[in-house]
């Protein structure tokens, strides 16, 4: 039954059945409404071992709204030269971390691995924005890997390009940047 | 006690006191339900959602701002191509998540590229460039339409937002088939009802749905396959159609208002190949969009000679719109 505004009483009024069935009907129907685009439960994933909130109650579940926005913060941290797994943190994350890990990983300048969890694999996108202060050209291309032959997991690897104002051209270069991750 | 879905009663049916405290309990989940994501006023309130979405139309002369929020305050243009947005702060901490689309292409002949500087709670630099010509990689600051979402911390205390209620107990309620010996627990229980709809209705419809310009009405991924766009998932988008080399025509259904805004993102190429190395830019111009239909140019760079050319690639986009 459709939500309708119900009275209020008095002293002695005769509150009948279907005043309180409206009244049932009316929370049931708000309930219906937040099924329909948020999660009206908590759903503990257990597997790989280790455990994880997959959904969680009151939180989004729309192919509309991102499943999680960070920002990368690589200018923060202190880089190793070469290294194929220097670790840096997220400045800030999606606030329940459930969907973007809290930590990535460099690959090479300017590749970087961000882990994923409980996503789609058909409909996941990534869109990529640089930070910057002015004259940079710069661009942030991103792909969904299902799985990735060195670790296990959906992933995202994403690749920073600048252009060298001397070569005139594209390489890869080491910049905070935002991401915004979508999904079903 | 969690949510429990109550079976109809009857007439000439005893209501126990059970009865009602589940009501209650039933509104206290609702309430915490809302609480999560949405703040005293029904707004969202998470970082998944932006705080604000709007327009900067670049006129030729000026910027101004259009289908946005309020609290994206006003635009400075500091000089060609860079564009200060200044935000209301209160609704914003210096950690925010900003997502910016070109809505521009001058010409429509050459990519438009931007990047950001959050300066402030109060202000955010955009900062656009655009390709001097296809044949070549040479960019210069230039100004352009852009759509921008700013996605920011939750700003709200956790905390209840309606009138607490206590459990009725045997014998003070529920008199045969009424509960007249206590009415404020039902007046209360009445008013926070009236109020928790209110604030779901603020930002969704009755059904649910999400009805604010903060979160996209719709969204689509779309794969090129050599000859035609392949939906691989759409919501609340018809359909997408080549038009011209780099050019793809995308239709919506009935419910959008121009100015909307559509941010793209070049996605990896699911059927040509699997190469995802390629530098890309896409770009939704706002002269484009109608009610129904709005064109993505999509750029591929070769890196063999250092130029750019237009080209068809996958995408996805997402597109905001004003509140029906």
């Amino acid at each position: 039954m459709a939500y309708a505004k119900l009275p209020l009483i008095i002293q002695d009024y005769g509150l009948g059945f279907q005043s309180v069935n409206q009244a049932a009907d009316n929370e049931q129907a708000l309930r219906d409404a937040y099924d329909a685009e948020h999660y009206v439960e908590s759903v503990a994933f257990l597997g790989f071992g280790f455990s994880s909130v997959e959904k969680e109650f009151g939180a989004h579940d729309s192919f509309l709204i991102p499943r999680a926005v960070a920002s990368v913060k690589t200018s923060t941290v202190t880089l190793t030269t070469g290294s194929t797994s220097t670790v840096f943190w997220f400045d800030i994350i999606s606030p329940n971390g459930r969907v973007i890990s809290a930590q990535a990983t460099r690959i090479a300048t300017g590749v970087y691995v961000l882990p994923l969890a409980f996503v789609d694999d058909q409909s996941v996108w990534v869109e990529g924005l640089p930070r910057g202060t002015g004259s940079q050209v710069r661009i942030v291309s991103t792909r969904y890997f299902a799985q990735m032959s060195s670790s296990p997991g959906p992933r995202v690897v994403v690749r920073l390009m600048e252009r060298n104002s001397s070569s005139g051209e594209f390489e890869p270069a080491d910049y905070d940047f935002d991401v915004a991750l979508f999904s079903r | 006690m969690a949510f429990v879905t109550l079976t109809a009663k009857v007439r000439k049916n005893p209501f126990a006191f059970s009865l009602l405290n589940q009501l209650f309990a039933n509104q206290r989940d609702n309430e915490a339900l809302q609480n999560v994501e949405h703040d005293r006023a029904g707004r969202h309130n998470g970082l998944e959602v932006a705080r604000a979405v709007g327009t900067a139309y670049w006129n030729g002369v000026s910027y101004a701002l259009e289908g946005h929020s309020s609290i994206i305050s006003s635009l400075n243009r500091v000089s060609a191509g860079v564009v200060e947005v200044n935000l209301n702060s209160s609704y914003f901490q210096t950690k925010m998540v900003p997502r910016v689309s070109v809505m521009d292409n001058g010409t429509e002949s050459v990519p438009y590229i931007a990047h950001v500087a959050v300066n402030s709670a109060s202000k955010v630099t955009v900062y656009i460039h655009a390709l001097a010509a296809l044949a070549g990689n040479t960019w210069a600051a230039t100004d352009g339409t852009f759509a921008i979402a700013l996605h920011a911390m939750p700003y709200d205390p956790v905390g209840s937002f309606v009138t607490a209620i206590t459990d009725a107990t045997r014998g003070n309620t529920l008199g045969g088939n009424t509960i007249n010996t206590d009415v404020r627990k039902w007046n209360t229980f009445v008013q926070n009802q009236a109020n928790l709809r209110s604030r779901m209705m603020a930002e969704h419809t009755s059904a649910g749905a999400h009805n604010a310009r903060e979160v996209a009405k719709g969204a689509g991924v779309f794969s090129w396959d050599g000859a035609a766009y392949d939906s691989i998932d759409v919501q609340n988008v018809t359909s997408c159609a080549p038009i011209s080399t780099g050019r793809a025509r995308v239709t919506i259904p009935a419910g959008y208002t121009t100015p909307y805004q559509v941010f793209a993102q070049a996605d990896y190429r699911r059927q040509i190949d699997t190469s995802w190395a390629d530098l890309t830019v896409v770009n939704v111009p706002r002269s484009q969009h109608t009610a129904t239909t709005f064109d993505v140019f999509m750029y591929r760079y070769d890196d063999s000679v250092n130029q750019w050319a237009r080209q068809y690639f996958d995408f996805a986009c997402s597109i905001h719109t004003a509140p029906t």
